[in-house]
């Protein structure tokens, strides 16, 4: 495969995670190389946005290890790890009390130390990318949800990330709206971003990923490149998903 | 009454009484709030043990009336003025409130907040101080308004205890001359127009909080 003469950015090695007497994640272990795309998909309930919680420590496993780059993630060091991972939430979670200026530079000023004056110029960079320009003094509230979707993956890039993680980017926006999120998610992979997306869009998963996990009953069922994944599948559940997402 | 003696009455309670009524809604404003913001933050993160002790603070102040516990306070303490008794009093009952208006507008921010201030690696007590307090400030004051006009009204208590407040200076008029009905009115009307202009500049200060907080 190619993938062995490619760096891990982050490995699961048989993770468990239980919400009290329930098992969501049950002996997990995925491999995600540099320059990656993964998309994570299935029926809700699957473990999906668990497994990406994980990864930045915003849940807690039980058993099991999370190795990025290298050094097992732990509760003593998640808080430096975290720098280098972007998360980008299904309901933007963009700092409410705070101008779009501040909800960029907040983090890379604070937690990175870096200068004002740079980080500015960065953040309207970002912002004419995506075609949001005008948006720099507006505050949350003032936005659409698609603006605010874009104005948080500028939040996360802002930290120049080494990995991203998508927990559903488009689920909470109108239709009309999704297309300018995913071209922007588009675009990361195209200039090779290493990224976990959690989506229900499997035509934008089969055109972005390179490889894609189908998680059920908090195990991964299939895991395979995009290419085999919509082709010829023998594994039955997911046959079944396929046939009802894709012509719903 | 004449008008000489009213003149008299009236300078007696403004120029003597109301700074110390000022004083005392000044000192305890101050401290309740405090205690309100700090053991409200505490209270929200349910810390076991820490969160019991505090729940069982709030079920006291709640459930006996301000004068009882400054008479108790006076009695127990054998030093300290009666200013600083009462302000103990009044800020530890009324801080008890707005403790629990906070603790009640942390609840109110989406868990998200928190979240994504993590995962950019954010310090906890620079989320709390720079996102999360702001956004809870914006829920509670008008609660909080309210709970300041409680207090304001609630500060009469320290003329019980001899504390030389605009009421104790008009109780201590009465003997020499016999018009209580007169002097008690000027003392409604002080603490009413008090109170609502306290609501007042309240409505005000939302506006303006809630345009510093989201923008409009």
């Amino acid at each position: 495969m190619e993938n062995n003469d490619r760096e891990i950015v982050v490995s699961l090695q048989n993770v468990v995670k239980k919400f009290g007497h329930l098992t969501v994640l049950d002996d997990m272990s995925l491999d995600v190389y540099e320059h990656e795309t993964v998309v994570l998909c299935g029926p809700s309930g699957g473990g999906k946005s668990t497994l990406l919680r994980t990864i930045n420590g915003l849940e807690r496993i039980n058993s099991g290890k999370i190795i990025y780059r290298g050094t097992e993630v732990t509760h003593r060091n998640i808080h430096s790890i975290r720098k280098h991972i972007g998360m980008v939430f299904q309901s933007f979670n963009l700092f409410s009390n705070l101008s779009v200026k501040d909800n960029l530079l907040i983090a890379p000023c604070k937690t990175l130390g870096k200068d004002k004056k740079e980080m500015l110029k960065k953040a309207s960079d970002y912002l004419e990318l995506f075609g949001v320009a005008d948006k720099m003094d507006a505050y949350p509230h003032q936005l659409s949800g698609g603006q605010k979707q874009r104005i948080a993956i500028v939040r996360s890039l802002m930290m120049e990330p080494d990995l991203m993680l998508f927990d559903e980017p488009t689920s909470a926006l109108d239709p009309e709206m999704i297309k300018e999120v995913l071209d922007a998610i588009r675009r990361l992979s195209q200039q090779g971003m290493t990224m976990i997306i959690v989506t229900h869009e499997m035509g934008f998963a089969r055109e972005v990923a390179s490889r894609i996990c189908f998680l059920e009953s908090a195990k991964i069922r299939v895991d395979t490149d995009t290419k085999s994944f919509f082709g010829d599948t023998q594994d039955e559940r997911l046959q079944q998903f396929l046939s009802v997402i894709l012509h719903h | 009454m004449t008008w000489e003696e009213r003149f008299l009455v009236l300078k007696t309670m403004f120029v003597q009484g109301m700074p110390m009524t000022l004083k005392l809604i000044g000192a305890s404003l101050l401290f309740a709030l405090l205690i309100g913001i700090v053991l409200g933050t505490v209270r929200s993160m349910k810390i076991p043990v820490v969160d019991q002790i505090l729940g069982a603070y709030a079920l006291i102040c709640r459930g006996i009336p301000t004068i009882i516990i400054l008479l108790f306070f006076y009695a127990y303490f054998t030093r300290g003025t009666q200013f600083w008794i009462s302000v103990l009093a009044i800020s530890m009952v009324e801080g008890a409130y707005m403790m629990e208006i906070v603790k009640g507008g942390y609840l109110s921010v989406d868990k998200g907040q928190w979240e994504a201030a993590d995962s950019v690696g954010l310090p906890r007590l620079y989320t709390i101080t720079r996102i999360v307090l702001p956004q809870v400030m914006l829920v509670i004051v008008p609660a909080l308004m309210g709970q300041i006009v409680m207090l304001v009204k609630g500060t009469c208590v320290a003329a019980t205890i001899g504390c030389m407040d605009v009421l104790r200076r008009a109780q201590l008029l009465l003997p020499k001359y016999s018009y209580p009905l007169e002097i008690y009115a000027y003392i409604l009307v002080i603490f009413f127009v008090m109170c609502h202009f306290l609501t007042w500049l309240g409505k005000k200060l939302e506006r303006t909080v809630v345009k510093r907080i989201i923008g409009d």
